[in-house]
């Protein structure tokens, strides 16, 4: 006869290195790359795009001498090669830039001799040319096409290319090391690479060379478009886009300094002493959806704050917890917070969220008469209490506020302005619009009564929710789970881990810019010449488009 | 670390049962977590019946997984048990899984949550019961009476759930042989619905004999009574207690004083493996020569081991196995690691996870159905007043909440039914899980809530294989793609298709997919394997490379991954070893770099409320040009018994699944290219049903020739017996037939339309007013889609117009008869006489022509025969000129005679079984013969 038999036990299920409990960042993080396709948190240096064309270039030139016998893995090989020489070279010129890809592995020149030789053959370092630093934008900036591991390059990834070559070939006296570096070998003199650094670091691209305007090209796609061409529209609005991100800056009169500045003016369309950015027509669909990820992240905020109250209960408590237990704790701390008596009464969670909404309206509109942005400034709050205090009672206000402030402005707005929150495939995703309608639906509840609702709901069964998603590709991401006795903590960031912003990719943009010289960021930010010519043309080519 | 075989896995358990009614009995669940890892392997096949029973308390905690589910309710039905007791907890977990000829029911401690399943340390113990009472008998036969028992223990079970704990029942009994006598031969089942477990372990274990005992539990009673009560019950036998690490809260040892010479208690530290959280509950007694081991829900507390459910106990279900040495049982103890405790140091201070509170003062709602637009609730009214109630029903979705106001009926002093009109609602029309919010007013001041799942019995009925076309047809429904788009959805589907022809035929040492793909790779090769550079790779053109309109990779793509292959799965079975195909797309699209957290909502897809967008006309001459492509290949193919379902089924999604949205939105949007896609829909339809040939024995129609070729008409039959399938088609089919929808008129139309007929006339008489009610449902689901551009009754009037007799066919068939019987009977043997007297009656010019050739050949009329692309005289074969061969073919009122011979030629082949079959299926007065006897 058989025995019973106890269960296995499913390896790596409690260690995982998940991120997102409630899986809201994904769609802050297609509002951005709506905004800015191809532009990424990390693709900050412009030059990257024109190396890594002169890469594929140069091994066009290798495959033509040895064309018949050479595979993927020799292009690899190639370009490995070269990243490793222009890694040393770039580190060798600016030791202390940021942003260089396999900077740990780089092979350091200061205490070489000139004819030292070194080897630039080792692939330990990582490479620029991977999804998460530069290959993808690569492709979706329309430079080359990775096909099964060969990439081959477009019109415009040749032009950049012949524009690098040509800034390399005029180095003086470059000459013998420029077909040192192109040899193939694995083993190359340090004078080769030191001959070269100039023409081949990373930097600030001039104003005026070849280089410059092909990569403003790659970025602003300001040529006409053939009819029917499917990358019109969203090459289209990253220029669009870009230009906005220029003419904010033109307009700021030096008062931006960082990306936070620029938060606020998307969500209050001001500046900081209150002047109104004038929006140009031509940006006006870009502006509202930077509007709509401001809305978003306060939002995201609000939802991360109860969730950040839940996880301080579930640390706390050494047995597993009911949701009736989560639901009495979130209670208190809405009661006990004075940010939320001070916007909502003093017995918040006994008011119907018709009213609640009504109040933190009113409350908003009352303080808009002193400050740019008082949503802005709430959010600011939350984030900075950051773990230190109990958040529970600023997030409920900060989420109705955006609630109720959503709910007096989509009325006006149309449907291509309003649907980045209405989009009701989304609501997994909880968004906005989703997130209002469920409200109205309540409306006539306790604030209490919606307390609970958005405990089970948009907390406890969303965090389960995300994180099946997940264990349907054999991802293990759950945070919390549910047991016979109740929620227990299975990961834990730490109070506050969640309290962010979504990744925005503007600041990585205007690094971009900065690396055409179009914008200074060294202090107040500032629309330099040449970005006020680049900004009239985007205008142009938008007006008459 | 224990071996392998000696651990298991729940899950892999309850998928390999590949259960086709499954009734799972569990104190807790997480529904979202049953929802995609364990529903979908009790679905795969069969009724695909799934009933879940959890505790009523824990029934309430589920309500926060409404988001993450989408079948409660429709999938599956879920429902409390209520105990006598309100503090009794309904805790087995018993997972039976029955199919045809084989049960399989597993007896666990864990519960239906991902804890349950891949975290803690439970023990499972697997019974088996196949045909003619062959394995666990008497554990089975336990476990029918508890099943005959569960009823009378929650009266407020609902009729829902008592049908499917009936049929679980019938279908273990039909296993059982009758007569088998219980024995304690083989593993028993033990629950304590009428006799409490301690009872009946004493009586199997017994007690002078066992000198230890073991038991592994995490939770136990305030008292410890029942730690007492085991000790007292085997007063020789060393007890040791394992329980829960990190815990000095959770056991009462001041209680044990009494026993504390012969209690050791011990913590458990794991299986081997790190940090598991014992959730097991195991008893293991040991004589000196035989051992027993008892697994199962059981924690070592009052309710669950001393106490009848039916006295106010939890119920409990375990298995008790005997094992001839100690050696056995051991080798189950031996796994664990544990670390002794000072159990005089331990108190108790935990609510146990048995002791459940009672929504007192409630609103309990007993049962929730959706029957059409009728919302019924039945509530329990025992706390109701002479006055009554004012009600409001409050209904909750993925998509929002809707509230109605109701009306009440008491059935009894106890029970009332509630009931709301949901006709003008969109929740009756959604198909996802919903919960239930009663509110009962009985005053200004008194006020009372209920929540229950809502069940909706004609979403529980649909069986394994009609649920997942009604997904895969949902998820069409909902798609708006763009001209692009819709091109790969082409492509793919046509790719689709083709692996469904390789499917067809003979495969030879590979699978037709990798013989298909190895093919397609001519890429030169170095000797290491790795694929060389062509030249052309290393340049792309700027337009090769499409970022999507939201940024980054299409999730279109993504989409369409899913897409065909949930469609493939409609067709193909897993164990084929075909490999699912994608979308493809002639164009690149990229990846952008955190594409991997992207879902697949992104903006640039369409909002629901939003229009669909306007298709360019180009692109909608693509997509037909690939389903024409489809249907020159179907036309090619042989009839063989293999391919009839393949064909509807490609008929039936080309159409139903992309032609006609594609109309839609079209129709919609106000796009050109309408009057094509009709035409493609009028050529899908010609390939499959079209009789035009059939006199010559070779309908062009697919389906109408298997339908007339003997081994495969069963199969045609069968297929349309379905009066959903057959009056979904004839609906599909009105959409190409209705004159209003196209500039052009479709001559063919009364061919196809009667050579649908030929298939469905074989629906059985009881079935035919289920076909009409069917043909009615489906008209008017394509009016709703189409937005009210169609009508239902002008879909019903172009079906309504199908009238064999008008066919030309039918009339010719009726004119050359009379003379085709006559020439064949007429062998000079037989007395034709009455056949002459048809024949002069109905035709007298024919007659005389008859006449005229009879007196040279015999017979005197043949038919034409099909040669080389033209027809030849059946009589002398000699080829005949194109114009005659042409009259024939057009069913010319006027006689043809041979050119060379003089016969009359007949314009069909009435000896062709085929068209005898066809052409008496159409008239059926009509009788044919191959020698001509009438």
């Amino acid at each position: 006869m058989s025995l019973p038999a106890w269960t296995s036990y499913e390896k790596g299920t409690e260690d995982h290195q998940g991120l997102y409990p409630l899986g809201l960042e994904p769609y802050g993080a297609a509002i951005a790359r709506y905004l800015l396709p191809g532009i990424t948190n990390v693709t900050i240096h412009i030059r990257y795009y024109s190396f890594l064309s002169w890469v594929f270039w140069t091994f066009q030139a290798y495959y033509r001498q040895h064309g018949s016998k050479l595979t993927a893995a020799d292009q690899k090989k190639w370009r490995v090669r070269l990243e490793n020489i222009h890694r040393a070279a770039t580190l060798s010129v600016s030791p202390t830039l940021t942003g260089v890809v396999g900077v740990s592995e780089v092979i350091a020149l200061k205490n070489r001799r000139d004819s030292d030789v070194v080897d630039v053959g080792s692939g330990r370092a990582a490479t620029p040319f991977q999804a998460a630093f530069y290959s993808a934008s690569f492709q979706i900036l329309r430079c080359g096409l990775d096909q099964n591991g060969v990439v081959g390059l477009t019109g415009l990834g040749e032009r950049l290319a012949r524009a690098f070559d040509e800034k390399l070939k005029s180095v003086p006296g470059g000459s013998r090391a420029y077909d040192e570096i192109l040899s193939g070998k694995d083993r190359v003199s340090v004078r080769a690479i030191r001959t070269l650094a100039e023409g081949l670091t990373l930097r600030a691209v001039p104003v005026g060379s070849t280089e410059h305007e092909e990569l403003v090209q790659l970025l602003f796609r300001l040529g006409p478009y053939a009819a029917g061409d499917p990358n019109a529209v969203s090459e289209g609005r990253r220029r669009r886009c870009l230009g906005l991100l220029l003419d904010i800056v033109g307009q700021s009169n030096g008062q931006l300094e960082s990306a936070r500045e620029l938060q606020e003016v998307f969500a209050s369309r001001r500046f900081q002493d209150r002047t109104e950015v004038v929006v140009p027509p031509a940006f006006e669909q870009e502006f509202v959806a930077w509007e709509r990820f401001q809305e978003r992240q306060y939002e995201k905020l609000g939802l991360y704050g109860l969730w950040d109250e839940t996880l301080a209960l579930l640390r706390r408590s050494s047995q597993a917890t009911g949701t009736d237990q989560i639901v009495a704790h979130l209670f208190r701390v809405v009661e006990a917070s004075a940010v939320a008596r001070r916007w909502l009464g003093e017995s918040p969670l006994s008011i119907r969220v018709v009213d609640a909404l009504a109040r933190v309206k009113a409350v908003c509109d009352r303080l808009a008469r002193r400050e740019n942005s008082p949503i802005h400034t709430l959010a600011n709050q939350l984030l900075s209490e950051n773990g230190e205090h109990q958040v529970g009672g600023t997030a409920v206000v900060l989420l109705l506020l955006v609630l109720a402030q959503w709910q007096a402005k989509r009325g006006g707005l149309g449907v291509t302005e309003r649907r980045i929150h209405d989009t009701p495939r989304s609501r997994n995703r909880l968004v906005l619009g989703w997130l209002l309608q469920e409200t109205e639906a309540r409306s006539q509840l306790s604030l209490g009564e919606y307390v609970r609702w958005l405990t089970e709901r948009c907390l406890l069964g969303q965090a389960n929710q995300i994180a099946l998603e997940k264990l349907a590709a054999d991802q293990y991401r759950f945070f919390i789970l549910r047991d016979s006795d109740g929620y227990r903590l299975i990961r834990d960031q730490g109070a506050g881990a969640y309290l962010d912003y979504d990744s925005r990719r503007f600041p990585a943009a205007y690094r971009l810019l900065e690396g055409l010289e179009l914008v200074s960021l060294e202090g107040p930010w500032r629309l330099t010449p040449a970005g006020r010519k680049v900004l009239k043309r985007v205008l142009a080519h938008d007006a008459l488009a | 670390m224990p071996p392998e075989s000696l651990l298991a896995s729940l899950e892999a358990w309850i998928t390999a049962a590949k259960g086709e009614r499954s009734l799972l009995m569990a104190f807790c669940g997480d529904l979202a977590y049953f929802e995609r890892v364990l529903l979908p392997h009790l679905q795969q096949e069969g009724e695909a019946a799934v009933t879940v029973l959890l505790d009523r308390s824990q029934y309430e905690a589920c309500f926060a997984d409404l988001a993450g589910i989408s079948g409660t309710g429709l999938q599956y039905q879920l429902h409390p048990v209520r105990l006598p007791s309100v503090h009794a907890a309904f805790h087995p977990k018993l997972y039976c899984l029955c199919r045809p000829g084989v049960a399989t029911l597993i007896v666990a401690s864990a519960n239906l949550t991902f804890y349950g399943a891949r975290t803690n340390a439970e023990i499972v113990d697997r019974l088996v019961l196949e045909g003619e009472g062959k394995g666990d008998v008497a554990a089975f036969q336990s476990y029918l009476g508890l099943l005959e028992l569960l009823p009378s223990l929650d009266e407020t079970l609902p009729p829902s759930a008592r049908r499917a704990i009936q049929a679980q029942a019938d279908m273990i009994r039909s296993l059982l042989e009758s007569g088998v006598p219980m024995s304690d031969v083989g593993p028993l089942l033990l629950h304590n619905a009428a006799t409490p477990l301690l009872t009946q372990v004493a009586a199997h274990v017994p007690s002078p004999e066992i000198i230890r005992v073991t038991v592994y539990s995490p939770f136990f009673d305030p008292g410890s009574r029942a730690i007492k009560a085991l000790a007292a019950t085997y007063p020789k036998a060393r007890l040791t207690i394992v329980k829960r690490a990190g815990r000095i809260d959770d056991l009462n040892g001041k209680a044990l004083t009494s026993i504390s010479k012969r209690l050791d208690v011990q913590e458990f530290k794991g299986i081997g493996e790190r940090d598991r959280s014992l959730h097991a509950k195991i008893a293991v007694f040991e004589s000196s020569r035989v051992s027993w081991v008892l697994a199962g829900s059981a924690n070592l507390t009052s309710p669950a081991w001393l106490q009848a459910t039916r006295d106010g106990g939890n119920l409990e279900a375990v298995t008790l196995r005997r094992f001839s040495s100690s050696k056995e049982a051991r080798q189950l103890v031996k796994q664990v690691a544990t670390t002794p405790v000072d159990w005089r140091t331990l108190t108790y201070a935990v609510t146990s996870e048995n002791i459940t509170e009672n929504s007192q003062g409630a609103c309990q709602i007993l049962d929730a159905q959706l029957n059409g637009s009728s919302l019924e609730l039945r509530c329990d009214a025992r706390s109701w007043g002479p006055v009554m109630p004012v009600f409001r029903v409050t209904v909750e979705d993925h998509y929002g909440l809707e509230t109605f106001s109701a009306s009440c009926t008491k059935r009894s002093p106890k029970v009332a039914d509630v009931h709301a009109d949901l006709a003008i609602s969109v929740v009756a029309a959604r198909d996802g899980p919903a919960i239930v919010q009663l509110e009962v007013a009985h005053s200004a001041t008194r006020r009372e809530t209920g929540r229950a799942w809502l069940n909706r019995p004609d979403y529980l009925s649909l069986g394994a294989k009609d649920r997942a076309l009604y997904r895969a047809k949902e998820a069409l429904d909902q798609f708006r793609p763009t001209s692009s788009q819709w091109e790969l959805l082409a492509e793919g589907w046509l790719r689709f298709v083709d692996v469904l022809r390789e499917r067809w035929e003979p495969v030879h040492g590979m699978n037709a997919t990798t013989a298909g793909t190895s093919s397609d790779d001519v890429t030169p090769r170095t000797a290491t394997g790795n694929r060389l550079i062509r030249p052309d790779e290393l340049r792309v053109d700027d337009s090769a490379i499409v970022v999507s309109p939201a940024g980054g990779r299409s999730s279109s793509f993504n989409l369409f991954q899913q897409l065909f292959a949930s469609v493939q799965r409609l067709f193909l079975d897993d164990d084929k070893g075909v490999t699912l195909v994608s979308g493809s797309s002639g164009r690149t699209v990229v990846p952008d770099a955190d594409e991997s957290e992207l879902e697949p909502e992104t903006l640039s897809e369409q909002p629901e409320s939003q229009a669909a967008p306007v298709l360019e006309g180009t692109a909608v001459g693509r997509v037909t040009g690939c389903l024409d492509a489809l249907w020159e290949s179907v036309d090619s193919a042989a009839v063989s018994p293999n391919r009839v379902k393949d064909v509807l089924g490609v008929l039936e999604h080309s159409v139903g699944s992309l032609l006609l949205p594609l109309y839609f939105q079209i129709l919609q949007t106000q796009s050109s290219g309408g009057d094509s896609v009709i035409e493609s829909m009028r050529r899908a339809w010609s390939s499959a049903l079209s009789l035009h040939g059939l006199a010559q024995g070779q309908p062009h129609g697919w389906l109408v020739r298997a339908w007339a070729q003997a081994e495969t008409t069963e199969i045609v039959d069968d297929l349309f017996s379905s009066a959903d399938r057959a009056g979904r088609i004839i609906a599909l089919l009105a959409i190409a037939a209705a004159p209003d929808l196209s500039s052009r008129p479709w001559s063919d139309a009364d061919s196809i339309t009667n050579g649908l007929l030929v298939l469905t006339r074989k629906v059985r008489s009881d079935a035919r007013e289920a076909l009409a009610d069917s043909v009615h449902q489906a008209t008017d689901r394509l009016a709703v889609r189409s937005q009210g551009r169609l009508s239902v009754e002008g879909l019903l009037s172009v079906l309504g117009e199908t009238n064999a007799e008008s066919l030309p066919i039918i009339k010719a068939a009726r004119r050359w008869s009379p003379v085709a019987h006559l020439a064949l009977a007429d062998d000079g043997e037989r007395d034709v006489t009455e056949l002459e007297r048809t024949l002069r009656a109905g035709d007298p010019g024919l007659w005389a022509t008859y006449q005229n050739v009879r007196r040279r050949f015999r017979p005197a009329a043949v038919s034409a025969v099909p040669v080389r692309g033209g027809l030849s005289c059946g009589g002398c074969r000699t080829q005949l000129s194109t114009e005659r061969a042409e009259r024939l073919r057009r069913l010319d009122a006027g006689s043809v005679n041979c050119e060379a011979c003089g016969r009359i030629l007949l314009p069909f082949d009435f000896q062709s079984e085929v068209t005898r079959k066809v052409l008496e299926a159409l008239a059926p007065d009509m009788h044919f013969t191959p020698d001509g006897n009438a």
